[in-house]
């Protein structure tokens, strides 16, 4: 679907905004919305209609971010013609709300323009032609683009059976490479890898290759169940050349704030902070990111409405008889047995918006992100027609 | 990392100091710690130090953004591709050019590092001014690029015929105009001869035109160099929504080149670095340009008033000030720049960072005239206080 400019930004005569602005506002708080705002007068700007089709392409949260992240957004609005480090929530501030939620400082963390902006810089700081990056195939693919743009030598492992991270090949190509991108959970698989086997991996590398850096790649994190998993934060603090990448679009519903970060040994920090951007991140982004940390229970609450949503599609699948890979994000990987192209654009005509090819998966797999518990009811009736399953109705008789 | 000796190489005597690696990268993060170490609270300051626009984006472009964010912030959980486009075609259309030849970026730094990135390297120098807007030359430092620096004329202007010279075998010329900190503006009747008189001399030279403060001139006669930059696919225009669109803190900013050459910057251009909320409040920024054509000059005249206003307050002691051309000042303040920095912020007044080798010399930033005339109060009582010190 293409959107025009004309389409989100049509600018209403006076007395009409109120109307067109409606269209901006979901459905849900829409009264609250105009008991708080009243009519508003003067030009409203109306974004892409929200029409009936379902995005489950972009792993993405499809609720946006809790109450307390809005709010606090919305409370920067007076520092917008401020640089980041003159608004009311500055970027050290963030540093230091995070720093201090693993035991560090702000020192321990670099921001960056969602977590895609770090990892490149990793990239660009650690590998070369004789420095590799060691990764898997296949695993989030955006270090691999940056280390073929940079002219870094790519060693990408297959993955196991069960579509995991093969973390003894990547050990061993691990020694002399110069940064191993560990995607855990690992997209588009939605494995996971536990604390216990990433300590042992991590431990081995540094042993026998302490000049090779690691970067592991949290961005699921908040939306992994599997017990034994937990986060590398700590081995980032221990060991140089260690750190953690979070992203605040996922659980935190805010990909479209662009705000994300690097966690590590202050080392480690001050090598990847140069190549960031001068004030990648906006003093809203920031401030909502701020405004998200104060409020857990919210994030509590989204883990597990994406696991039930999450159980829903990954019932259905089993219930045919396909076999999606047990996931511990807001996506579902599945085999169901022909290309994902195909599946896609028949998915597609009927609204459906399902994620893109990922080689070498492609001929049988797709990746299917997890929208609302509706949305998946209706995504799931239409894979039922799209791959020729009996119907849930069906199934039962 | 770089030996000082290196970006030295073309750098009068007396320039040392301003590039050097150790200088962090930019006079933003710079300023964070000035700040830091002056223990002031944003709020209850007044800035004057980082050319920002009190008065911020407006009210239009504020309604427009909140009626998108919305109560419950939806829109934020999506990545903001499908605003992307919208915004890249509104720029194409308010300079009558073709979306392909936009970059859209993180604030114009982002542009600048593109360019620098691409158009500079260890063998073919990054030139500019002394001193000038420093995210270039901290990230060619960072990279350990080949630097030139040329010393300003007397009158603080870029010396047109020395950076020709400097052109000679390097890759990139950086042109702010109007030059940040000094203020001042080439003669417009010669700025577009000389860009072209330097894509003469090194038919390898890229020139980026740094344009941040051109909304904020008021020389008549001068033009932006975009239709320059449309047809001659060795020129780059960079522009932000920061300074008279009053969006610093959204970080959004923009480069209008020949299509050839923005693909080029794209190659290396983080994609996907501009968040929604800047998208829409940049798109609704432009939309207002075409339904209220008196915005911005409305806002060049005011802006040129508080800058009237400081620079007679100065005059009036005696304390010249370059022609202006910004939404900032550059003053000598008749002592050393430290000293006067950290007495307007023990009074609340924040002012510019030093610019060395210019020792006395002081950036002052253009904030409404209700806090230029507070502003000046303060700053009296410094001077006043300085005067007595040496009598």
């Amino acid at each position: 679907m293409k959107t025009t400019r004309r389409s989100f930004l049509s600018l209403a005569p006076a007395g009409a905004g109120s109307a067109a602005s409606l269209h901006a506002i979901s459905a849900r708080g829409r009264e609250a919305w105009e008991a708080e705002n009243g009519f508003r007068g003067g030009p409203v700007f109306v974004p892409p209609p929200e029409d009936d089709e379902i995005r489950i392409s972009s792993n993405e949260n499809p609720l946006g971010p809790g109450p307390s992240a809005v709010a606090a957004l919305r409370e920067a609005y007076g520092s917008i013609m401020r640089y980041p480090m003159n608004a009311q929530v500055s970027g050290t501030d963030l540093r230091n709300k995070i720093g201090g939620m693993f035991g560090g400082k702000a020192d321990n963390v670099v921001l960056s323009a969602g977590s895609g902006e770090i990892l490149r810089t990793a990239v660009r700081t650690y590998t070369g032609p004789d420095r590799p990056l060691v990764t898997a195939e296949c695993s989030y693919e955006s270090p691999v683009r940056a280390a073929r743009y940079f002219g870094a030598q790519v060693k990408a492992l297959p993955l196991t059976g069960g579509l995991g991270l093969d973390l003894d090949k990547m050990a061993g190509a691990a020694i002399g490479a110069g940064l191993v991108f560990l995607c855990n959970p690992n997209n588009p698989t939605g494995t996971v890898h536990s604390l216990a086997d990433v300590t042992d991996f991590v431990n081995f590398v540094k042993k026998e290759s302490p000049y090779t850096a690691i970067l592991l790649d949290e961005a699921y994190y908040d939306y992994a169940s599997h017990p034994g998993f937990d986060t590398g934060a700590g081995l980032a603090m221990e060991h140089r050349d260690v750190f953690v990448a979070r992203t605040f679009s996922k659980a935190f519903g805010m990909a479209g704030l662009r705000v994300g970060y690097g966690f590590g040994q202050a080392g480690t920090i001050a090598k990847l902070a140069p190549l960031q951007l001068t004030f990648g991140t906006s003093v809203l982004s920031i401030a909502a990111a701020m405004g998200s940390l104060e409020d857990p229970d919210y994030i509590k609450k989204e883990i597990q409405r994406n696991e039930a949503a999450r159980k829903l599609t990954h019932d259905f699948f089993s219930g045919h008889g396909l076999d999606p890979v047990p996931s511990n994000t807001n996506f579902i990987f599945v085999n169901i047995g022909r290309p994902a192209k195909e599946f896609r654009e028949a998915c597609a005509e009927r609204g459906i918006m399902v994620g893109r090819d990922f080689p070498p998966y492609e001929d049988t797999h797709a990746r299917i992100s997890i929208g609302t518990l509706e949305e998946m009811q209706r995504a799931t009736a239409v894979f039922a027609e799209v791959l020729g399953l009996a119907t849930a109705d069906n199934q039962q008789q | 990392m770089l030996s000082r000796r290196s970006f030295l190489s073309h750098a009068s005597a007396g320039a040392a100091g301003l590039y050097a690696a150790t200088f962090v990268r930019s006079r933003l993060r710079e300023q964070y710690a000035f700040a830091a170490q002056m223990g002031i609270a944003p709020e209850e300051a007044i800035n004057l130090a980082n050319n920002e626009n009190s008065l911020g984006p407006g009210e239009f472009v504020m309604d427009a953004l909140d009626s998108v964010i919305g109560p419950e912030g939806v829109i934020a959980g999506r990545y903001p591709f499908r605003f992307s486009g919208p915004v890249r075609e509104a720029i194409a259309e308010k300079w009558g050019v073709k979306p392909e030849n936009v970059l859209v970026g993180a604030g114009s730094t982002q542009i600048l590092v593109d360019c620098t990135h691409q158009y500079a390297s260890k063998e073919k120098a990054l030139v500019g001014s002394l001193p000038t807007y420093e995210e270039c030359f901290g990230y060619a430092n960072l990279m350990g690029y080949r630097t030139k620096a040329v010393p300003l004329t007397a009158d603080f202007t870029m010396d047109l015929d020395q950076t020709l010279h400097a052109c000679k075998g390097s890759g990139m010329l950086f042109y702010c105009n109007p030059n940040n900190p000094v203020a001042t503006l080439v003669d417009p009747a010669q700025s577009k001869d000389f860009l072209m008189r330097a894509l003469d001399v090194e038919k390898n030279l890229r020139i980026l035109v740094d344009e941040a403060y051109i909304d904020y001139v008021t020389t008549p006669g001068h033009e932006t160099m975009i239709p320059t930059a449309i047809e001659n696919p060795r020129i780059i225009v960079a522009r932000t929504f920061s300074k008279a669109y009053g969006m610093a803190g959204l970080r959004v900013g923009y480069a209008i080149a020949h299509e050839d050459t923005i693909a080029e910057l794209d190659e290396f251009h983080l994609g996907n670095s501009v968040s929604t909320p800047a998208l829409v409040a940049a798109n609704a920024a432009l939309e207002r340009d075409k339904a209220d054509p008196d915005y911005l000059p409305n806002e060049k005249k005011r802006n040129a008033e508080g800058r009237d206003f400081i620079i007679k307050f100065f005059a009036d002691r005696g304390l010249s000030a370059t022609d202006a051309q910004t939404n900032f000042i550059f003053v000598d303040v008749g002592m050393p720049i430290e000293q006067f920095q950290a007495a307007c912020a023990a009074e609340g007044v924040r002012v510019g960072r030093p610019f060395p080798p210019l020792w006395t010399r002081c950036r002052i930033s253009i904030g409404t005239m209700d806090e230029m005339q507070r502003g000046a109060a303060k700053m009296a009582t410094v001077l006043d206080a300085a005067q007595k010190m040496a009598a």
